[in-house]
């Protein structure tokens, strides 16, 4: 079947549950024994040093780096042992927002638009081009982005063509790779306005993966912080209290006493 | 899974439509055509009502399609009224009513017969500016080749080596099947065709003049131009797009030096290599074929060898070779420098690098036959 999986969890039923993963790059271990259970209408910051394995965990998440062990739960399903045609409907109610954008370089906006929607739920024009005009008025571009190629458009213009490629088919969790990274302030704070007002009106997952202290301050439901292979998840008052040294210079850096106030 | 469907009550003084089932991008594509060309065909009743209680379930796609629903009746002169709707319902319907929902059309296309010429402009400039960029290319390069040549320690020679060992140890199995495949389909040819004049035997003069004049070269030249001159403007070209050679222009290095001087330079002293090479196995060939066909010895198959050539006739072919090496080396280097924007670009360009090169190779062996007709080899 076409559909994807009902989209009506309750609230108790996790929509990302991830129990005793572990990751590894031949003898390096990336994670050891991580969980983590997100529920429907959070949205999870991930924050964590260089080389903590942020990206490997999201690959993981995403089905794109198969873990040594333990077990991820998407929806309900478990994406790496589920037969093949319960994957493609997870696949389908995800939407992912790579760090770079991922937009194919040889097609328009329009048509990297389209692709979601030709391609996974044939939706085809004029219905189709009417949902391309609205993800691209959601995500704050002018009309006229649908024509250009990728090569055209500046970092915050792809990064918001990469947001509306991945919100194409209103999926239930969203994937974001520090989606501002790389913008100037004001577009970066245009982001986090326009993530919360989508997450308002649409309900639904984030899981983030961000370095920006503002957007953990003021979109983040929680944070999740990998440490030592491990994921320290908790609400921001939470984490502050926390005495882990990473944790604590994280929250009381003098960034983030800049951001947070003086309190910190 | 509910298919969206639309039932129409007809009221005295009001239509009443309601949606029904799942109106979600999933379930719309199949259903769109239906559910947009609803005709009401009502000419007295002018109020309608969209009643949105019995709707299962609504994400983004359902709305626009209920407001470009709503916004067509209200076109055609109808009052159109969204009622009984849920939060959830009413809060997407609006989101989405805030934005435009028609994408402008992408430009109309021109007639056939002013895009042919357009068309035909556009390739015309493009080509004579080709030609002004490739031959300015060649200059650049003519004259870095110079100063690395004074300045010995400006030359790549850990590059040069690696390039060499790709360019012309890595390609000798393929020249070599090649070559050797040539040799005995014209041996092949050969023996049969003066078979009929009983003069068989001159099988080994045309394939000792055939392939050490012409065949070995052009042969070895071709492979090495798919093989080769493909591979540096991929290479190239995908460091422009990750904006390697920007990176290197900034650091002082020039671009031409570090990754085009090499790269030629490898090629042409791989490329006489592999031609000397290709020469030896198409002769093999040929004589293996000839011992076959007509129970030549190899030692009769040498003694009409030597009857057959003199050293100009190797010199002939081998002498071609840096040229051409030189002209595969600088296209496929300079479609590299040309990418840009797309990974569609990369692909264009390494086919446009192959088949010029290929061209210009065949070009200059037309010109080489033209000078060594004149000079009387």
């Amino acid at each position: 079947m076409m559909h994807p999986p009902a989209l009506s969890l309750s609230p108790e039923k996790p929509v990302i549950d991830i129990k005793n993963l572990v990751t590894n790059f031949g003898s390096t271990l990336i994670h050891e024994n991580l969980n983590l259970t997100i529920f429907k209408g959070e949205i999870i910051g991930i924050i964590g040093g260089s080389g903590s394995g942020k990206s490997v965990l999201l690959r993981t998440i995403l089905g794109l780096k198969p873990p040594q062990s333990g077990s991820i739960r998407l929806l309900g399903k478990d994406i790496y042992q589920a037969p093949e045609s319960a994957q493609e409907q997870v696949d389908k109610s995800c939407g992912v927002l790579f760090q770079n954008g991922a937009l194919y370089t040889s097609l328009t906006v329009r048509e990297n638009i389209l692709v979601p929607l030709k391609e996974v739920a044939q939706i085809y024009p004029p219905f189709a081009d009417s949902i391309v005009a609205l993800k691209l008025g959601m995500v704050g571009l002018p009309l006229d982005t649908a024509l250009k190629y990728p090569s055209e458009l500046s970092g915050g213009m792809t990064k918001r063509v990469g947001l509306a490629r991945a919100l194409a088919l209103d999926p239930s969790i969203l994937f974001l790779d520090e989606p501002t990274s790389g913008l100037d302030p004001i577009s970066a704070e245009a982001f986090d306005t326009l993530l919360k007002k989508l997450h308002a009106h649409l309900g639904f997952t984030v899981f983030m993966i961000t370095h920006d202290l503002d957007t953990i301050k003021s979109v983040c439901t929680r944070i999740g912080v990998l440490l030592h292979k491990k994921l320290f998840l908790g609400t921001f008052e939470e984490l502050k209290k926390m005495e882990d040294p990473w944790i604590h210079d994280y929250f009381h850096g003098n960034r983030a006493r800049k951001i947070f106030g003086k309190g910190f | 899974m509910s298919a969206p469907f639309l039932s129409i009550q007809k009221h005295r003084s009001e239509i009443v439509l309601f949606p029904k089932g799942e109106w979600c991008l999933w379930t719309l594509g199949k259903h769109y055509q239906t559910l947009q060309s609803i005709d009401l065909e009502d000419r007295k009743i002018r109020k309608v009502i969209i009643d949105l209680s019995e709707i299962f379930k609504i994400d983004t796609g359902g709305a626009v399609l209920l407001l470009s629903l709503k916004k067509r009746l209200e076109d055609q002169k109808y009052s159109v009224k969204f009622e009984n709707g849920s939060d959830e319902t009413l809060q997407i319907l609006n989101l989405v009513h805030h934005y435009p929902l028609n994408l402008e059309d992408t430009p109309k296309k021109s007639s056939a017969f002013r895009s042919f010429v357009l068309r035909l402009g556009e390739a015309t400039v493009n080509l004579f500016s080709l030609t002004l960029q490739l031959t300015s290319f060649f200059g650049e390069v003519i004259v870095t080749l110079l100063q690395s040549l004074r300045k010995r320690s400006s030359f790549r020679l850990i590059s040069f080596c690696s390039h060499l060992q790709d360019v012309g140890v890595n390609a000798l199995p393929i020249v070599g099947l090649i070559s050797f495949l040539i040799g005995v389909v014209l041996a092949y040819q050969g023996v049969t065709q003066l078979k009929r004049f009983g003069t068989e035997i001159f099988t080994v003069n045309l394939l000792a003049l055939g392939i050490l004049r012409e065949v070995g070269i052009l042969i070895t030249a071709i492979v090495v131009a798919g093989r080769s001159g493909s591979a540096f403007t991929a290479q190239i070209g995908t460091m422009v797009l990750n904006e390697e050679v920007d990176a290197m222009q900034t650091m002082g290095l020039d671009p031409v030096n570090v990754l085009v001087i090499p790269r030629i330079m490898a090629l042409m002293i791989a490329l006489p290599l592999l031609t000397f090479f290709s020469d030896i196995v198409g002769l093999l060939g040929g004589a293996f074929m000839t011992h076959t066909l007509m129970d030549l010895s190899y030692v009769q198959f040498i003694e009409q060898l030597k009857l057959a050539i003199t050293p100009t006739t190797f010199w002939v072919g081998m002498v071609k070779s840096p040229f051409f090496a030189f002209l595969i080396g600088l296209v496929g280097c300079f479609e590299g420098l040309q990418v840009s924007g797309s990974a569609e670009s990369i692909g264009q360009h390494t086919t446009k690098s192959v088949v010029e090169s290929i061209f210009l190779v065949i070009v200059a062996d037309a010109a080489f036959s033209i000078l060594f007709s004149y000079l009387g080899i």
